[in-house]
């Protein structure tokens, strides 16, 4: 048938689940 | 524990031991004990490669962590798919192509002896200060929630891990951690839904997640730079990738996986299943942490979790009063806690922060009585917190699953690293310069028997430190100073075509100075030591190559194995 991108996607997520409930 | 939680328990891992044994029969050449004859598909490398860092703490001292000082730990594990990316394009075809047993025979066939041996010997001490640790911690814990006495824990721990490493190799050691490790995520999937299910009924998993929020638990990135601060996103991708490539590109204990693949392309995919699997997973077992943080919010937690220590305090007249207040306390914190929940303002939440601090400030008066009733030692229960939820509340049989992943994890820890101490000690040590043409039957033999010398050195660091609380963390320590420098000498070697063995060795031990400096004199946190250290090995590495270069390395080589 992209780690590094998986990485900064979860990165990005852990960010915004931060903001929205911390 | 009750008697369905034993039964659990006990046939979950009787039958996963049965079975990694019956998978390893016919472990007679040392190739097929050592490196599974380099049979292994991806699914099961990557399995044993998790299985093998999980220990039991980072299982239950990880949600005990994240209930005291939050979510933000996950940060510690940014670095490591980069980690995986960068050894899986460059270590795995490296120690494929030169066939080899351990990291450290590599460096032999790129330096010279010496470095071999010395960095087969920093790895020997270092990992096996840390089997000591992997074994003593968790009986400790498992002894004081289990009522068992700490000696037998880790006698019954120890001789079932050695028995079955001895017998089996590497062969029985993967194809036990891929049950362990699937029971390691059954537990944590139970012990997370369980948290979710156990809150009270008009409490929903967002409004959970609002109270972890107010309380500070959910600090999962934090985005400023310090050096100072242990768990930031800059520590994380930068400090994590040096110690993720450390760990996983230079220490026997994860670098025996990934060699035993069937060829490059299953040892680099085993890197890759790693990489995508661990960040989440750490996360969910944070979760896990800051969810029992909520769910005492509600239910009154004991004062202090380590029941032992608290038995003992008990009989001292003040204890009853200070019980009393930290009562009072948890009530007003439980009324603050349902009326931010109903108001969810700026009020509200200042209203909650304060009946928090007077909860704390009273657990703090009863951590003082314990001080003073044993000599003034530091008192820390954060790796009993999420057992004490567990026995306390879970029902019988979730508990006795829960409990066998938590021994899960400790057995694939500790059973990883006893077959890799006796792989270096034999390959990089006995064959290399005691007993150089030995049969192969003599050596799986000295194989064997350095697996049990090993385990039963570790059952007896286990047994001694448990008398010493506070030298868990110092050995801890003294691992970490190691970490960086050995990465800076495969820098070396797989980077800098100039390199060679005098550079590596001083290389190696300019790194160690500097780390033991930097930890001596400054507050710099201990995720950064690993890339100072590194980047000395390497600078002070080719700067003393260049001074000293043997005539043999000008000559350009193709990169062979021979």
């Amino acid at each position: 048938v992209a780690v590094v991108a998986y990485l900064f996607f979860l990165i990005t997520l852990f960010y915004l689940f931060t903001v929205s409930f911390n | 524990m009750r008697p369905l939680d034993w039964v659990v328990l006990c046939g979950t891992l009787a039958l996963i031991i049965l079975y990694g044994l019956y998978r390893g029969r016919g472990s007679g050449t040392v190739s097929s004990y050592l490196l599974a004859n380099k049979t292994m598909p991806w699914w099961a490398m990557g399995l044993s490669i998790m299985a093998t860092q999980a220990s039991a703490i980072t299982f239950i001292g990880t949600t005990g962590q994240s209930y005291t000082d939050g979510m933000r730990f996950v940060q510690f594990y940014f670095g490591l798919p980069l980690a995986m990316v960068i050894v899986a394009a460059t270590s795995v075809p490296f120690f494929h192509r030169a066939g080899v047993y351990t990291a450290y025979e590599y460096l032999e066939k790129r330096f010279d002896s010496k470095t071999r041996t010395l960095t087969s010997i920093v790895f020997l001490i270092q990992r096996g200060l840390g089997v000591g640790v992997a074994l003593a911690a968790p009986a400790v814990v498992l002894s004081v929630l289990m009522g068992l006495p700490d000696r037998r824990t880790v006698v019954i721990m120890g001789t079932l891990i050695i028995a079955y490493t001895v017998i089996g190799g590497i062969r029985t050691v993967t194809w036990t951690d891929v049950l362990l490790m699937s029971i390691i995520f059954l537990g944590i999937a139970t012990a997370l839904t369980a948290s979710i299910l156990m809150m009270p009924k008009d409490v929903s998993l967002r409004d959970a997640l609002y109270l972890a929020g107010a309380s500070g638990k959910l600090n999962v990135v934090d985005l400023s730079f310090d050096w100072k601060t242990r768990y930031n996103l800059w520590s994380g991708l930068i400090g994590g990738t040096f110690l993720a490539l450390s760990y996983f590109g230079c220490d026997q204990s994860q670098v025996q996986r990934y060699l035993t693949g069937k060829s490059i392309r299953h040892s680099r995919i085993s890197l890759i299943f790693n990489a995508v699997m661990k960040v989440p997973m750490q996360f969910f077992i944070l979760l896990t942490g800051a969810l029992v943080f909520v769910f005492f919010l509600f239910d009154p937690p004991p004062m202090l979790f380590h029941r032992a220590e608290r038995e003992r305090v008990e009989k001292l007249d003040e204890y009853g009063a200070a019980e009393a207040r930290y009562r009072q306390a948890f009530e007003e914190r439980r009324q603050a806690a349902a009326a931010l929940l109903s108001a969810r303002d700026a009020a509200a939440r200042e209203r909650y922060r304060v009946a928090e601090k007077r909860l704390e400030a009273d657990r703090a008066e009863g951590i003082n009585l314990v001080r003073r009733t044993n000599g003034g030692r530091p008192y820390n229960d954060t790796n009993y917190i999420f057992l004490s939820f567990v026995t306390r509340y879970l029902p019988a049989g979730v508990v006795g699953l829960i409990m066998a992943a938590v021994f899960a994890a400790a057995m694939s820890s500790i059973s990883g690293e006893l077959n890799s101490l006796a792989t270096s000690t034999v390959i990089d040590l006995y064959r290399r310069h005691l007993q150089k043409n030995a049969s192969d039957r003599h050596y799986v033999l000295a194989a064997r028997l350095a697996t049990a010398f090993w385990g039963l050195y570790a059952m007896t660091f286990a047994l001694f430190v448990n008398r010493l609380g506070s030298l868990i963390e110092a050995v801890n320590m003294v691992g970490s100073l190691f970490y960086g420098s050995v990465l800076g000498v495969f820098v070396l070697a797989f980077g800098v075509k100039r390199a060679n063995g005098h550079g590596a060795v001083v290389g190696l031990l300019a790194g160690l100075a500097t780390v033991w400096w930097i930890s001596r004199n400054t507050e710099i946190s201990f995720l950064w030591y690993n890339v100072a250290a590194c980047l000395v090995v390497v600078a002070v590495g080719t700067l003393v190559s260049g001074m000293m270069q043997p005539a043999e390395v000008s000559v350009p080589q193709k990169a062979s194995a021979n």
